[in-house]
C-alpha cells in the first residue's frame, strides 16, 4: 500500500490512520540533568549515584548547561521557536525508580516550541509541537527467581532527557518509521544523542486513532497512546497491530473518541500485540508545578545565534549537496552524513584533492575499519584529514600502488605519520626508472630458468608467476607497468 | 467541601491510608482550613503572573564536569535493603 | 557563669586564655546533663553529642600550637534535627527518618565547621518543621525555660529552648512561615530568619523550598552576624543562594564590633494589619514602649495600611503545604528512613510506611498540599496563591521603597500553655499571622526581645528590612541591645 494515499479502504469502510509521537533522547553531556555524576550507560549498579540524584533530605539540583545547549541545538535543527525564558516544574508521581517522588520535567514554558521534520517517507514535513527538558529514572529490575521482589538501579536516574513532541501529523505506521528515524538521524548528526534503541537512548511513545470516513460523516475512534516500543520493527508492528484492532473494535462498537477518551497500550514484542494498562479515568493527576529549587533560565540571543552556527547545514541538505559536489552515491553520502564529525572529515580530506570520490571509499572502507577495530570516533583518529589526501593523491600520481598505500595508511593510522614521511623513510616509492627495472628481471630471468623455458613453450602461467618474483624483488615498489613490458620484451627475445 | 471521593483521592495522591474512624476527624479540620483560604478571593488578580524567582542567564549555569558522588559504603549504610548492589522492593506491577 | 555568656563573650574569653573551648562545651554539657534529670527537662535536645568534649580538646590543642586561624575555633552551636551533619543521625523529629545517618553535611554546616565551631547536639524540632510548637516532635515537646508548662514556639523550639535555657550560646533553627522568630520572642532571645538566598538551602530538608531559609538564634545582635557572616556566601550547590557581600557582618568576624544603627531619620513602617484593635493588651504594651523608645531616638514611626497582609497566612498555608506535598514524597521506603513491615505489595509498602512513618500534622499537610494542587482546585487556591504572593510582594516593596524597616509584634500572645492548640490546626496556623509575610516576600526579619509579660514571660518585636539588608537590621537590634534592651 502507498504511504502517500491518505485514506485507506478496508471491508468497506474508508479510514485514515492518524499518528503522534513523543520521542524520548538521553543526551550526551559529561554529567547527569541536575548533578555532577557522570552520565553514560550501564556500568555496576548504583556505582553513579549522590545526594541529588537519589532524593536524599536536603539535595537540591543545579541544572546543567549542556542540558540547555543541546536542547537549544535540537530545537534549532528541528526549526523550533526557542524560548526567551524557560523554567522546569515538578511532574508528581510516585514509583520506585524515581527518587523525589517527582520528575523535574517543563509544563508551560518549554525551552522550544513549534517546527517541523521533512521525512523521506511520503515527501511531508512533520510538525514538531514542542522540545522540552526533564530528567530519567532509574531501571527497576526483575528477578525469575525474586518473585516478590524488584531491584532497583540509580545510575539512570537524572540522565538529560529530551522529550520532542509531534503533532498528529503521521498517516501510516511507515510514516512514524521515518520520523523517528529523521529524529535520529539528526541527533546522531550533530552528537547531542546516540540514539541507541536497544540502550535506550531513544526511546519512543506514539499517540493512535483513526478517522473514519462515513459518507460525508467523521468519526474518530478513540486516541491509545502505545509505550514500550524498542525498536523500528517494533514501532511498525504495534502500529500496525493497533490500527488493526481500533478498525475490529469500530466494526464491532463504534467506539468514538469523544465517548470513551484516552487510553495507554504496552505494546508485546513477542506476541506483537498492544495490551491495555489504563485507561486516562485512572490515570495519575500529576500536580505539576514550578520546581522552587531551580530559577528560571534567561536564554540570551547571542547563545542562540553561537549555537546556530554550530548547527550549520543539516543532514538532509548535506546529503544532496555531497552526491552533487562529489558524485557520491545514495549509500555513501548516508554514511558520510551519519555524523558532523565524519562529513566533516571527509569534506576536508576532499578539499583540493585530485578524486574524491577516492577518498570517500577510504573513509567508508579503511578509515571506518579501523575505527570499528578500536571502538574510537573519527575525532580521536591519529591521522588528519590532509594526510588521507595526501596518501590518496599518492597513489593517483604513480608514487605508490594501491597495494603499498594499505601499508603506508596502516602505520599512518598507528603512529600518525605523514604518508610521504613514511614512504621516505621506508624507500616505498615506485621504481619507474629503466635502468634500475631492467636490472630486477634480468636477475629475475637468470634466477628462473624452468619458467622462462615453460614461457617459450607457451604455458602463460610463466608470465605471472615471473613477475610476481619481479615485484618480489622489488619489494612490490617495481611500477607494475613498466615491469610487465620489460619481461616481456626480454622474453620474447628482443 | 471535602467529601468521601475527595478525601479518597487526596488519600491516594499522598499515598497515605486512615481509619474509619478518623476520617470524619481529618475531613472536617481539612475543610475548616480549606474553608479558610477563601480569603484569597477578596484579591483582585487579573492580570499578575508568576511567582517570585529572577531568572538565570543561561551562560551562568552549571559547567558539565564530573564529580564523585556516593560510595557504595554509603549507600549500604543508608538501608538495610540495599542488597548486592540494589535496592530492593516489593515486585513492582505495572502501576506504583 | 559560662553557660550564660554570650558568644561574643565566650569567644573574648576563649582569645584572652581565660578560658579553654574544653570547658566551655563540657560546661553546657554538665548544663544538659542536669537539665535531663529535672522532672520536667527542656526537651531542648533530641541528641547531645558525646564526642563535642574530645573535639573541644582537639580545638584548644590547635590553639595551643597556633593553628588558631579559624574565625570561631571551639566555640559550640546547637544544630536543628533537620540540617544535616555528615556522620550523624537526623531525623526532622519524625519516626519515617529514625535510624537515617546523614552522608554528606549541608553547606552552612560545612562552613560552621571550617570556621571552627563545634555541634554540641541535635535540637528538637516540629516533625519536618511543620508546627508552632514544638509539640508535633516525635520525642515529645521541647518546654519554655521560662515556663516549663509552655511551649517554646515552634518549630525551632528546641533550639531556642537550647539558648535560652543555658544549654548552647546560639543555635541554628530553620524558617518557612516563622519557626525562628516566633521561638525566638517566646523564649526572649535574638532570632534572624535571613533574606531567602542569603544562606544555602544545600542540606537543610526541605519543607516549603521558595520559602525555606536557615535562621539562627542567640542572646545578642553580634552572636548572630558572627555565625551569619561565617555562613552566609552564595552555594554552587543551590541556585536560589544568592551572591550577596555582607561587609559589616564579616568585620564583626574578624574582631571588629557590631555597630549600633542611629536612628535618627529611619523610616519605619507600621502595617494596621498587624497592631489590631483586639491586640492582646500586655503584647500592646511592650510594643507601644518599643515604638516610643525608637521615636525618642530620633525615627519616625508611621502607621501605614497594607491590606494585602491578612492574606499571607492563607498564601503561606498553600504554598508551603503543596511544595512540602511533593517535597516529601521521597520518603517512600525505599532508599533509606523506615519501612513499615509486611507490607506484601509496592502499594501497601507505600501507605504503610507513609501512614506509620509521618504523624498527625505531617499528614494533613500532606493532604492539603494535594488538594490545591490537584486538577479542579489548582486554578482555585495553589495558581490563586501564586498570584497573591505576587501582589504581596509588590506592595511590600512599595511599603520598603519609602520605609527602611516594617515593624510589628513578632506574635500575637506570649507563649502559650502546652497542649493549649494541639488539637486545633487553624488556631495553631495564626500564630504565625506577623511572621509569614517575610518568608513569602523574601525579606529579612529579626525578632529582638522587647520585654516582659506581668508573669514574666518574653514577648518579642519584629524589624523586617529590605532584600539583603541583614546587616541594618542586626545594628538596630544592637541599639536597642545597648540602650533599652533587657529593660
Ligand atoms: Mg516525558
Ligand atoms: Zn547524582
Amino acid at each position: 500500500m502507498s504511504a502517500s494515499s491518505l485514506n485507506r479502504t478496508l471491508d468497506g469502510i474508508e479510514y485514515e490512520i492518524v499518528v503522534g509521537c513523543e520521542v524520548h533522547v538521553q543526551l550526551l553531556t559529561k554529567t547527569k540533568a541536575f548533578c555532577a555524576c557522570e552520565n553514560r550507560f550501564g556500568g555496576i549498579p548504583n556505582s553513579r549515584v549522590c545526594p541529588v540524584c537519589l532524593g536524599l533530605p536536603g539535595a537540591l539540583p543545579v541544572v546543567s548547561a549542556a542540558l540547555v545547549e543541546g536542547a537549544i541545538i535540537t530545537g534549532l535543527a528541528l526549526g523550533s521557536r526557542v524560548a526567551e525564558i524557560t523554567k522546569f516544574d515538578r511532574k508528581n508521581y510516585v514509583y520506585p525508580d524515581l527518587p523525589k517522588g517527582y520528575q523535574i520535567s517543563q509544563y508551560d514554558l518549554p525551552i522550544c516550541v513549534g517546527g517541523a521534520l521533512e521525512i523521506a517517507e511520503g515527501a511531508r514535513a512533520v510538525g514538531i509541537t514542542r522540545v522540552h527538558m526533564e530528567e530519567d529514572a532509574g531501571k527497576s529490575l526483575h528477578l525469575e527467581e525474586a518473585a516478590n521482589a524488584s531491584y532497583v538501579d540509580f545510575n539512570r536516574c537524572g540522565t538529560p532527557l529530551l522529550e520532542i513532541v509531534s503533532e498528529p501529523d503521521m498517516r501510516s505506521p511507515e510514516e512514524a518509521v521515518a520520523f523517528v528515524e529523521g529524529i535520529r538521524e539528526i541527533m546522531r548528526y550533530l552528537e547531542i544523542s546516540d540514539c541507541n534503541m536497544e540502550e535506550g537512548s531513544l526511546r519512543c511513545d506514539a499517540n493512535v486513532n483513526l478517522r473514519i470516513h462515513e459518507g460525508e460523516k467523521l468519526f474518530a475512534t478513540p486516541i491509545v497512546e502505545i509505550k514500550n516500543m524498542n525498536s523500528f520493527r517494533a514501532i511498525r508492528a504495534a502500529l500496525e497491530f493497533e490500527t488493526d484492532r481500533q478498525l475490529a473494535e469500530w466494526r464491532s462498537e463504534r467506539l468514538t473518541l469523544e465517548a470513551v477518551g484516552k487510553s495507554t497500550r504496552g505494546f508485546n514484542d513477542e506476541t506483537g500485540e498492544t495490551v491495555l494498562q489504563r485507561t486516562k479515568e485512572a490515570a495519575s493527576d500529576y500536580r505539576y508545578f514550578p520546581e522552587p529549587d531551580l530559577r528560571p533560565i534567561e536564554i540570551g540571543r547571542e547563545l542562540v545565534e553561537k549555537l546556530r552556527s554550530r548547527v550549520g547545514e543539516l543532514p538532509a541538505a548535506k546529503r544532496e549537496r555531497l552526491k552533487a559536489q562529489y558524485g557520491l552515491s545514495d549509500f555513501d553520502a548516508q554514511t558520510l552524513v551519519s555524523s558532523k564529525a565524519m562529513s566533516g572529515y571527509f569534506e576536508e580530506a576532499a578539499s583540493g584533492s585530485r578524486d574524491p570520490k577516492k577518498i570517500a571509499n577510504w573513509i567508508l572502507t579503511e578509515v571506518r575499519g579501523v575505527l570499528n577495530d578500536r571502538g574510537i570516533e573519527i575525532t580521536s583518529f591519529a591521522s588528519p584529514p590532509e594526510h588521507l589526501r595526501e596518501l590518496v593523491d599518492s597513489i593517483e600520481s604513480g608514487i605508490i600502488s594501491g597495494k603499498i598505500a594499505k601499508d603506508v595508511f596502516a602505520e599512518m593510522a598507528a603512529s600518525g605519520k605523514r604518508p610521504s614521511e613514511i614512504i621516505r623513510e621506508r624507500g616505498l616509492s615506485q621504481i619507474a626508472d629503466e635502468g634500475e627495472l631492467r636490472r630486477v628481471v634480468e636477475s629475475v630471468i637468470a634466477a628462473n630458468e624452468k619458467s622462462v623455458t615453460d614461457y617459450r613453450a607457451g604455458r602463460d602461467h610463466a608470465l605471472k608467476y615471473l613477475m610476481g618474483q619481479v615485484m618480489k624483488e622489488s619489494r612490490g615498489r617495481a611500477n607494475p607497468i613498466a615491469a610487465a613490458r620489460l619481461l616481456e620484451e626480454r622474453l620474447n627475445g628482443r | 467541601m471535602v467529601d468521601d471521593s475527595t478525601l479518597d483521592k487526596m488519600l491516594y495522591l499522598s499515598r497515605l491510608q486512615v481509619s474509619r474512624d478518623e476520617r470524619s476527624a481529618i475531613a472536617g479540620n481539612m475543610s475548616e482550613i480549606i474553608d479558610y483560604f477563601a480569603i484569597l478571593s477578596k484579591y483582585d488578580t487579573s492580570g499578575v503572573t508568576g511567582g517570585p524567582g529572577e531568572a538565570v542567564p543561561a551562560g551562568e549555569l552549571r559547567e558539565d564536569a564530573v564529580r564523585e558522588g556516593l560510595a557504595q559504603r554509603d549507600l549500604k549504610g543508608l538501608s538495610p535493603h540495599f542488597l548486592d548492589g540494589y535496592f530492593s522492593v516489593p515486585r513492582v506491577l505495572d502501576e506504583g | 557563669m559560662i553557660t550564660e555568656l554570650s558568644l561574643s563573650e565566650l569567644r573574648g574569653g576563649l582569645r584572652r586564655g581565660e578560658l579553654t573551648s574544653a570547658e566551655i562545651v563540657s560546661a553546657f554539657r554538665d548544663a544538659y546533663l542536669a537539665d535531663a534529670k529535672k522532672e520536667e527537662p527542656l526537651g531542648a535536645y533530641v541528641e547531645f553529642f558525646d564526642d563535642s568534649v574530645a573535639l573541644a580538646e582537639r580545638a584548644d590543642e590547635a590553639r595551643r600550637a597556633g593553628e588558631a586561624d579559624a574565625p570561631l575555633l571551639g566555640l559550640p552551636i546547637a544544630v536543628k534535627d533537620n540540617i544535616l551533619v555528615k556522620g550523624r543521625a537526623l531525623t526532622c523529629a519524625s519516626r519515617m527518618l529514625r535510624g537515617f545517618t546523614a552522608p554528606y553535611s549541608s553547606t552552612v554546616i560545612d562552613r560552621l565547621l571550617a570556621a571552627g565551631m563545634i555541634p554540641l547536639g541535635r535540637t528538637n524540632m516540629d516533625e519536618f518543621a511543620m508546627g508552632s510548637s514544638c509539640e508535633y516532635s516525635c520525642y515529645g515537646p521541647a518546654r519554655n525555660p521560662a515556663d516549663r508548662t509552655r511551649t517554646p514556639g515552634g518549630s525551632s523550639g528546641g533550639s531556642a529552648a537550647a539558648v535560652a535555657g543555658g544549654l548552647a550560646p546560639v543555635a541554628l533553627g530553620s524558617e518557612t512561615g516563622g519557626s525562628v522568630r516566633l521561638p525566638a520572642s517566646f523564649c526572649g532571645l535574638y532570632g534572624l530568619k535571613p533574606s531567602y538566598g542569603s544562606l544555602s538551602r544545600y542540606g537543610l530538608v526541605a519543607f516549603g523550598s521558595s520559602l525555606d531559609q536557615i535562621g539562627l538564634l542567640g542572646r545578642s545582635p553580634e552572636d548572630l552576624a558572627v555565625v551569619f557572616a561565617a555562613a552566609a556566601g552564595r552555594d554552587p550547590r543551590d541556585e536560589t543562594s544568592a551572591a550577596t557581600d555582607f561587609p559589616a557582618a564579616r568585620a564583626v568576624l574578624d574582631g571588629a564590633e557590631l555597630p549600633a544603627r542611629d536612628f535618627r531619620g529611619l523610616k519605619i513602617a507600621v502595617p494596621r494589619e498587624f497592631v489590631p484593635e483586639g491586640l492582646e493588651a500586655e503584647v500592646s504594651a511592650v510594643f507601644d514602649r518599643f515604638v516610643r523608645w525608637a521615636r525618642s531616638r530620633g525615627a519616625f514611626v508611621e502607621i501605614i495600611d497594607l491590606p494585602i497582609l491578612e492574606a499571607s497566612v492563607a498564601i503561606y498555608y498553600i504554598l508551603a503545604a503543596a511544595e512540602a506535598s511533593s517535597n516529601l514524597a521521597r520518603y517512600d521506603g525505599v532508599r533509606y528512613g523506615l519501612r513499615a513491615k509486611e507490607a506484601g505489595t509496592l502499594f501497601e509498602m507505600y501507605e504503610r510506611t507513609r501512614s506509620e512513618g509521618f504523624g498527625e500534622e505531617v499528614r494533613r499537610r500532606i493532604l492539603i498540599g494535594n488538594f490545591v494542587l490537584s486538577s479542579g482546585y489548582y486554578d482555585a487556591y495553589y495558581k490563586k496563591a501564586q498570584a497573591v504572593r505576587a501582589l504581596l510582594l509588590r506592595e511590600v516593596a512599595r511599603v520598603l521603597a519609602e520605609h527602611e524597616l516594617i515593624l510589628s509584634p513578632t506574635a500575637p500572645t506570649p507563649a502559650f500553655k502546652l497542649g493549649s492548640k494541639v488539637r486545633d490546626p487553624l488556631a495553631m496556623y495564626l500564630s504565625d499571622v506577623y511572621t509569614t509575610f517575610a518568608n513569602l516576600a523574601l525579606l529579612p526579619s529579626l525578632s529582638l526581645p522587647a520585654g516582659l509579660s506581668r508573669e514574666g514571660l518574653p514577648i518579642g518585636v519584629q524589624l523586617t528590612g529590605r532584600r539583603f539588608a541583614e546587616e541594618t537590621l542586626l545594628s538596630c537590634a544592637e541599639t536597642w541591645r545597648r540602650e533599652g534592651g533587657g529593660g
